[in-house]
């Protein structure tokens, strides 16, 4: 936050699509290694390491108080507003509010489920929470990328965010596509595979997914662009996105879930302890937001303009291999 | 002549009531059998009020548990695993005792026979003995010989190896616990027994477990009046109401419930079973009043349905799911149930809104709602049990947390006797306490925006406190902005920089290092 670095927000930097650009990235990463290879594995990357990635984004939230209060605010007037639709259930289920989709649309649809019961009404307040949450996102994603930038919240921002909320609202009903379709298709496989088959959706979900945002935001492109050019992003090699999503998702449901004070217990009002509790993962979550956003811009340069073929990325290793024994 | 018969007539007069008029009295004012009686509607106007305290705890005898009790003036009736008990209200003991050839433990039930001689009846067997060897203690059994002295039309199973896996519905006169009749089922009974107007309903499984039977057998003779196949296994007590009998079976196969009805006198379908296909078998048995049927399924909601026709009247949501050992009550004006994540809820018997909700945060497993007086009493799995006030919906008593769980109650005029499960499984009776203290506790669910907004402002406080305290620390420690593709103008990351190892900044860079570092291997 030095007022040395201040300056204005940068405008969205839409990479060129020229053709020749595509193929420079084409020639070079197969030269590497194959596209898609290395999503666990490390290795020369130009997405930001982890550990720095969360720690950017930790820091980005923690330094601004507009973030903060949004932490902050955002669990007590979801759960008035679930209060006063009747919801009876955990508190301890706040946790999640401010998760990453498809964990928050998991939060959505067990409020929901819990409120209404399946059937029509149910439907309609998981469009409404999806509406409210998109809205939601796509005004943070605008923030957080400003507060990456430049260290700061402005209107301008709040404007950028804006213009990624059908984004955000695509990358929402996907999330909510993935866990039907994870419901329905997964029990075939039985217990052990169909669970891990869907745990490795909803992994796979935000893998893929979990760039959109802040590409919408800072490039400005149409929703399936920044939806495919965040694919792309997280296939790119050595850039261990599967880790960072496995991270999340082990921290934000078995950790954050199951630590959460009070447990099960069903009450309109939660204790001290278990606010504390809600609050801090509400940070931890947009730390992780932030921390998407950071490795987004770090790696946003390589990003290929078009689908990059495994075939190509193949046939091309030999090449690399023979440069590489010379 | 004519003043003879006058006098006769008057005789007859004074004597009808008082002799009729006890009977009738007793079974009124009895709990008879499983929630009080054929409609299970689990009411007692006049039943104790809390603040209690434990008056006396009885270990089961023998086997592991007991079932549910009933009442018959001042001994409650169990059904152990090998025998069948009578309990002196009053002091816990075991008054008399009834050998008992093994089994599922299910509730008995009282009533008044033929001769107006009251008959309590209980489902025996399968013992856990192999196949074609006479069970011992049948055989020892001393109203065996009372049996075939009566002419019961059902033979004895005690020495046929094949009726060993199916269960036996048996009578005994209350008075001399003398074996009246005993009747073989052709599957195994959990359903317990219900009785009304001269019959005795029980519901079977057969062996695989997915297909029963109900029975409609004669009070008198134990002769089967009829018996209808329903479309699962019917193991709740089966209610009977307004000349009908309600039956919950559950098909575990599909999985759905089967509602359905038939004719308590002639077993003709009242009409078509109704099937709740919501993949669970988890339901409570029904309960019978105020010309409605209640029952709580596994879509986590309660219904009321017109018992003419099956249609549904009204449904409400609740919060969990339902045991398949609880049922609901009915207090002439509103619905209780309890849900098995601890939630007591009162509804209007009329439309079924909910007028209060009490979440006692424990699961209910065994126990089943009961209104007794004013206070509506629930057992927990904790071993705990609540007094919930009728008209308010608050906590007026809890009981000490004792170990095992709390299951079905039965109310005598002066008791509330409770079956206990788990380590110290037997039962347990509580009284009214004149030193106890009433108290009046809203349900958790109930938001206290005081409370609730302190505890938050003060967590806002903290986390916002530090949070930011620890960002601007290390924002001072890092610098400003951390924007990634800046950081050749940011010095405050460059020991992040340092620390990756030289990271790439573009795909061009990365390319170059990758190809350097396979050049220098």
């Amino acid at each position: 936050m030095t007022a040395k670095k201040r300056r204005r927000p940068q405008r969205p930097r839409p990479t060129p699509a020229e053709p020749e650009t595509t193929e420079a990235v084409e020639e070079e990463a197969p030269q590497r290694r194959p596209f898609g290879s290395g999503l666990l594995s490390g290795g020369p990357s130009a997405m930001p390491p982890i550990g720095r990635s969360l720690g950017n984004g930790m820091l980005a939230i923690v330094s601004s108080p507009i973030m903060l209060g949004i932490a902050v605010v955002v669990p007590l007037l979801a759960w008035i507003a679930l209060l006063a639709l009747g919801f009876e259930g955990r508190p301890s289920l706040l946790v999640d509010v401010l998760a990453l989709p498809p964990i928050s649309t998991y939060f959505d649809l067990g409020t929901g489920e819990s409120l209404l019961s399946l059937g029509p009404s149910f439907l309609v307040f998981i469009g409404i929470a999806v509406l409210l949450r998109s809205l939601l996102y796509g005004l943070l994603a605008g923030m957080i990328v400003e507060t990456l930038e430049d260290g700061r919240v402005s209107k301008w921002g709040l404007l950028r965010g804006v213009t990624a909320i059908p984004t955000v609202l695509a990358v929402n009903l996907l999330s909510f596509s993935l866990i039907l379709a994870s419901n329905v298709i997964f029990p075939v496989l039985g217990p052990g595979i169909g669970l891990l088959a869907a745990i490795g959706a909803l992994v796979g979900g935000l893998f893929f997914l979990g760039f959109a945002p802040t590409a919408a935001v800072r490039q400005q492109r149409g929703v399936v662009e920044s939806i495919r050019r965040s694919g792309r992003a997280a296939m790119l090699p050595g850039s261990r996105h599967v880790l960072f999503c496995a991270i999340y998702f082990f921290i934000a449901l078995p950790v954050v879930v199951g630590l959460a004070p009070g447990g099960s217990e069903i009450t309109a009002n939660p204790t001290l302890s278990g606010w504390i509790f809600i609050l801090a993962a509400s940070v931890l979550h947009l730390a992780f937001m932030a921390a998407l956003a950071f490795r987004w811009i770090g790696v946003e340069p390589a990003v290929p303009e078009e689908p990059v073929r495994r075939r190509q990325a193949q046939r091309r290793q030999p090449a690399s291999r023979q440069r590489g024994r010379r | 002549m004519r003043a003879l018969l006058a006098s006769v007539s008057a005789l007859a007069m004074i004597a009808a009531p008082l002799l009729g008029g006890t009977a009738s009295a007793q079974e009124e004012t009895a709990w008879s059998q499983y929630q009080g009686g054929p409609a299970h509607d689990g009411h007692a106007p006049e039943g104790p009020e809390p603040p209690f305290r434990v008056r006396w705890t009885l270990p089961a005898p023998a086997g592991v548990s007991l079932s549910s009790a009933v009442v018959e003036g001042d001994v409650a009736i169990t059904v152990g695993e090998e025998g069948v008990y009578g309990i002196d209200v009053a002091s816990g003991d075991v008054a008399w005792q009834i050998p008992r050839d093994g089994g599922p433990l299910s509730v008995p039930a009282i009533a008044t026979g033929a001769r107006r001689r009251r008959v309590l009846v209980y489902v025996e067997g399968p013992a856990l003995a192999i196949s074609g060897t006479p069970s011992p203690s049948a055989s020892a059994s001393p109203t065996m010989t009372d049996t075939q002295a009566t002419g019961s039309p059902s033979a004895s199973p005690s020495a046929a190896g094949d009726q060993e896996k199916v269960s036996s519905v048996v009578a005994v006169r209350l008075s001399d616990r003398k074996e009246l009749w005993r009747t073989p089922l052709e599957g195994v009974s959990r359903s317990g027994v219900t009785i009304d107007d001269g019959a005795v309903f029980v519901g079977d499984q057969n062996v695989g477990g997915q297909e029963g039977h109900v029975y409609a057998l004669s009070l008198d003779d134990g002769s089967v009046t009829w018996s209808q196949q329903v479309g699962g296994r019917a193991d709740t007590p089966i209610a009977v109401a307004d000349g009908n009998a309600y039956v919950v079976a559950r098909d575990a196969d599909t999985p759905r419930v089967v509602v359905a009805a038939f004719d308590a006198a002639t077993g003709q379908r009242a009409w078509s079973p109704l099937s709740l296909q919501v993949n669970s078998t988890a339901g409570s048995a029904p309960t019978a009043g105020g010309g409605s049927l209640y029952l709580g399924s596994a879509d986590r909601r309660v219904r009321a349905l017109d018992p003419a026709n099956g249609i549904e009247r009204w449904n409400a949501l609740v919060l969990s799911v339902f045991s398949p050992a609880t049922a609901l009550a009915y207090d002439g004006t509103s619905v209780f149930a309890a849900d098995v994540a601890g939630g007591l809820y009162r509804l209007d018997a009329v439309d079924g809104h909910r007028l209060w909700s009490f979440h006692v945060n424990e699961a209910v497993l065994r126990s089943a709602p009961v209104v007794s007086g004013s206070y509506a009493l629930l057992g927990l799995g904790n071993g705990g049990m609540v007094a919930i006030d009728v008209e308010t919906g608050h906590l007026a008593w809890r009981a000490p947390v004792t170990p095992g769980l709390i299951g079905s109650f039965a109310i005598s005029t002066d008791a509330v006797i409770a079956v206990k499960g788990g380590r110290d499984a037997g039962l347990i009776a509580f009284e009214h306490d004149p030193d106890g203290a009433l108290l009046d506790e809203p349900s958790p669910t109930e938001f206290e925006a005081g409370t609730s907004l302190s505890r938050w402002a003060i967590a806002a406080v903290l986390v916002f406190g530090i949070a930011l305290a620890l960002g601007l620390l290390a924002s001072r420690r890092f610098g400003g902005s951390p924007e990634p593709d800046t950081a050749e103008e940011e010095e405050g990351f460059e020991e992040d920089e340092d620390e990756a190892g030289d990271e790439p900044e573009d795909e061009d860079e990365t390319a170059s290092v990758a190809d350097e570092k396979e050049e220098d291997r």
